[in-house]
């Protein structure tokens, strides 16, 4: 486990580390051009070349390079002086400003070191400089990279950049006279690009880099995110475990409760069923209806009613009434028959001024409410033929 | 050699074409093994807890439904319906207690029943209903006391068909008889039915009278 985490850390993550570094440059760039098309003021730098026998100030935009003033002649060479302050154009003022000297002005020097030291090549540089180095390091600037891994030697060979304290320092006393904000001194190569950053000292990386207290503040909020991520899981699990331990606490309660809800309805299906059936009118509420709808002055003689179940009554009666239709029109009227139908109409005889009639009609739906055994007369009216 | 020595000697376009593309495979793995995985946790976590509460408030009022239904399943047989229907004791006649009560009821209205013969039965909605047809000769107030001592009858009695007829020529002072027919069921539950005893076929009417 611990190899395979040395391998990991030792091999892989500088490599890692590289390709990251690599993609979010690429991206970066990309990004440049972008806003360079979209919002070119955001992406716009000033390009200051120094070289040993002319210079140029340059605008650059994205992939635009215009040039907007040449610089004298060995500007670097020569000591500032107040009140010869060289005038720019305003249009390159407050913008950030890369400085990029010739190589003229640079000592470089290419170190091959094991690929273990990697992690501490400050370190180790300036252990190599303060044997190797002409010059007092404290009147130095240094920037170094790694140019290049041998894997199969597992060295990396380091390219070392030098310049002189007191050039950087002229630099950034111009970039204030002028008015740029100075964001990077490296060594040009005169078609454009530029490497390294005399800026980044080892103090001004190690600001960037972590401090004891970053890393753990770090580890406190990877520590808290892993302890969150615990409770949660713990306290969804617990709640899992709770609402089931309730649920079967309540399932013989619950099943008996199923059981006995069951056995309630099938016990209780033919008692509703029967007062289902008694609610509905049978043929002798049907008699005492119609004894109620039937006119004092009408007389039936022959009456039939029949039912099925909770099915309406029908009735057919025969009977003599003075005017059938009449009936008729009176039985629909109570609102206790439907399908009234006159079947057949005759005189009763020449005089009598009654009609004999058949006629056939269904009881309207209706729920009686009890089965009252109150005196109701069954249907025969008062009159008699 | 490194990945990136191997990137590096490619022209930008390819550069920026691999760029892009490590970009978008690290919005797919970030979008499908990070927030995927992660959202299906929380709604899963979601839906079980509804579907908890749900669960959980049924079975507490189940629960706390159960002493009420064990004391509503005791005193469903208590209930005065059951009196209603006809019980079938082992081997007896449903049709028979029918018919007696009936002759019953028609004795206490001074009622003459001339014939009493069964009719099929009927099963329907877990009740079996056994009926009885007879004719009788009444008058109107005859007629009047026997619908009420039909009513007052212990077991239900549901008239399912009736016939009256009467002289279509009446005297004014005479209250002329009535023929009466009337097809009378009573119920009996479908389980006793078939506890007691089967389902009688429509016999041959026996000839009863009172």
């Amino acid at each position: 486990m611990s190899l395979s985490w040395q391998v990991l850390t030792s091999r892989w993550m500088p490599a890692l580390g590289e390709l990251c570094t690599w993609w979010l440059q690429e991206l970066r760039e990309m990004a440049e051009v972008l806003l360079g098309r979209v919002a070119p003021r955001w992406v716009t730098r000033t390009m200051v070349w120094l070289g040993p026998h002319s210079g140029s100030i340059s605008v650059v935009r994205g992939a635009q390079r215009v040039s907007v003033s040449p610089l004298p002649e060995d500007i670097l060479g020569k000591p500032l002086e107040t009140g010869n302050v060289l005038e720019v154009p305003k249009v390159v003022r407050g913008t950030r400003a890369v400085f990029a000297v010739a190589l003229e002005y640079v000592l470089t020097h290419t170190l091959t070191l094991p690929a273990s030291v990697a992690a501490d090549l400050d370190e180790v540089v300036s252990l190599q400089l303060e044997r190797e180095c002409p010059v007092p390091l404290d009147r130095v600037y240094v920037h170094h990279r790694i140019r290049r891994r041998l894997a199969a030697d597992r060295k990396i060979e380091v390219e070392i950049l030098i310049i002189q304290r007191d050039r950087v320092e002229r630099l950034q006393a111009l970039a204030q006279q002028w008015g740029l904000r100075l964001v990077r001194i490296g060594v040009g190569s005169g078609d454009g690009d530029v490497a390294g950053n005399f800026l980044r000292t080892p103090q001004t990386t190690s600001r960037r880099r972590l401090s004891v207290i970053d890393r753990r503040l770090a580890r406190s909020a990877v520590a808290l995110a892993a302890l969150f991520l615990v409770t949660l899981a713990f306290h969804w699990g617990y709640e899992r475990v709770v609402v089931g331990r309730e649920l079967r606490r309540l399932a013989p309660s619950a099943t008996a409760a199923d059981r006995l809800t069951q056995q309630l309805r099938t016990q209780a299906a033919p008692a509703e069923a029967l007062a289902a059936l008694m609610r509905q009118s049978d043929a002798l509420d049907t008699l005492i209806t119609l004894t109620e709808d039937i006119p004092a002055d009408s007389w039936v003689y022959e009456l039939e009613v029949s039912t099925q179940g909770p099915q309406a009554p029908r009735i057919k009666l025969s009977g003599f009434t003075p005017v059938a239709t009449a009936l008729v029109a009176q039985l629909q009227r109570s609102g206790h028959f439907d399908e009234v139908r006159l079947v057949t109409a005759i005189s009763a005889g020449l005089g009598s001024g009654q009609d004999r009639l058949q006629l056939t009609a269904r009881e309207a739906s209706r729920v009686v409410a009890s089965y009252s055994t109150s005196a109701r007369m069954p249907a025969q009216g008062s009159a008699q033929p | 050699m490194t990945r990136l020595e191997l990137i590096l000697p490619k022209t930008p376009v390819r550069r920026r074409i691999l760029a892009l593309l490590m970009l978008a495979f690290a919005l797919v793995v970030l979008w499908g093994a990070v927030l995927t995985p992660v959202a299906w946790i929380a709604r899963s976590q979601g839906e079980w807890r509804a579907d908890a509460r749900h669960e959980l408030a049924r079975a507490r009022g189940k629960a706390a439904l159960e002493p009420a239904l064990r004391q509503r399943s005791a005193d469903l047989m208590r209930e005065p319906i059951w009196s209603r229907f006809y019980d079938v004791p082992l081997g007896q006649d449903v049709t028979a207690l029918i018919q007696r009560d009936v002759l019953s009821v028609a004795v206490k209205a001074g009622v003459t029943i001339q014939a009493i013969t069964p009719s099929a039965a009927v099963e329907e909605g877990g009740l079996a209903g056994y009926g009885v047809r007879f004719g009788a000769s009444m008058s109107a107030d005859q007629l009047s006391r026997f619908v009420d001592a039909l009513r007052s009858s212990t077991h239900y009695l549901r008239v399912e068909r009736l016939t009256v007829t009467s002289p279509q020529l009446q005297r004014v002072d005479q209250n002329a008889p009535l023929e009466v027919t009337m097809e009378v069921f009573g119920f009996t539950r479908s389980a006793d039915r078939r506890a007691g005893m089967p389902m009688p076929p429509p016999p041959e009417p026996p000839e009863v009278s009172s």
